[in-house]
């Protein structure tokens, strides 16, 4: 069984008037394998121009499972917030596809419309999310508004998903 | 306008033979402020709450809203434009470093996303009448959560029981959300 360790900083000397630090840590027993895949959205043709990062019930609904994504477009990796109207947003929704889902998910409609976005990641930006092993997860680029038509450029997404 | 930075580090020496570690650093730029706080889920929501991957998305109503959306349609598409952070830990039980925690018995927080029009649940009831989401992330005892979230949707927390792990004698989350 693999571990892994995840720790988490969370720092800032101004936030409202108070000095805000604290870390938390977690360790993972893992009970199968897992590693960090690159990616290029625009590359992305499944699933109404979404890529699918996590298929429903991969695994059993009651295994800890865990979904690192980081939007690594840009030259910088450690970049803010970015530009809400230009720079490129990495969407993260889920819904269920196939008859993988049982009936239990709805599933992805036409544009990928099925359910709201769940997080939105900036450039520079990260999530870590335990998920739902039950769901499927899917990510498209577009701007913070979620026009994909502004978006020119490519959008390079790392991501892990471990179990 | 107040900064934070958040650092995540992730490693391992034995996953997949090989070794992993990586660290990733984030500056934020807030302009709102923000702070940790800590709730206890029971004291919201105690009854028996089946799993919401069998019986279908739960209504806002049934569990703790952690953040409200700002959107009046809450599609796929978020125009709220102020990037906004939820990061929300599991504490309940002794250990704060716990791992995953017995699966029956453990309480587990799970997240969902909802609002007006949320998502198009077409189709037969359970999920056709609901108006939240299922489940969009699980976070077992001492786990944690960081998600940029959607600034147009409401985010909600609830433990419940059933398979997805009970949450009968309370559940303490800790969580903030910085923009």
């Amino acid at each position: 069984m693999a571990t892994v360790s995840t720790t988490f900083t969370f720092s800032s000397t101004d936030i409202t008037s108070d000095a805000l630090s604290f870390t938390v840590s977690e360790t993972l027993s893992l009970t199968g394998s897992g590693g960090i895949q690159r990616f290029n959205l625009s590359d992305a043709t499944n699933s109404g121009s979404a890529y699918q990062v996590y298929n429903s019930q991969s695994f059993n609904e009651t295994d800890p499972t865990y979904l690192y994504i980081k939007n690594v477009t840009g030259s910088g990796f450690s970049g803010s917030a970015g530009g809400p109207g230009t720079a490129s947003f990495v969407h993260v929704f889920i819904s269920g596809s196939g008859p993988a889902d049982n009936g239990k998910f709805p599933k992805l409609q036409g544009a990928h419309n099925g359910l709201p976005s769940v997080a939105t990641i900036s450039q520079g930006g990260f999530a870590y999310l335990p998920i739902n092993p039950d769901a499927s997860y899917y990510i498209f680029a577009a701007d913070r508004t979620g026009t994909e038509g502004n978006i020119t450029a490519s959008t390079i997404v790392e991501f892990g998903v471990f179990n | 306008m107040a900064t934070v930075s958040t650092t995540f580090t992730f490693s391992s020496t034995d996953i997949s033979s090989d070794a992993l570690s990586f660290t990733v650093s984030e500056n934020l730029s807030l302009t709102g402020s923000g702070g940790v706080v800590r709730f206890n889920l029971a004291a919201k929501y105690t009854g028996s709450m089946e799993d919401p991957n069998v019986w279908g998305p739960r209504p806002g109503t049934d569990a703790y809203e952690i953040y409200a959306g700002s959107g009046s349609s809450n599609d796929n598409n978020p125009s709220g434009s102020v990037p906004t952070y939820l990061y929300l830990k599991n504490v309940t039980g002794s250990g704060f470093s716990a791992s995953a925690g017995g699966m029956s018995t453990a309480s587990c927080v799970h997240i969902f996303v909802s609002g007006a029009g949320s998502g198009n649940h077409t189709g037969s009831a359970p999920y056709g009448a609901s108006n939240g989401t299922h489940d969009v992330a699980k976070i077992y005892q001492g786990g944690f959560a960081y998600i940029p979230i959607n600034p147009n949707a409401s985010y909600y927390a609830y433990s419940p029981t059933g398979s997805g792990g009970a949450g009968l004698t309370g559940t303490i989350i800790e969580y903030g959300v910085f923009r």
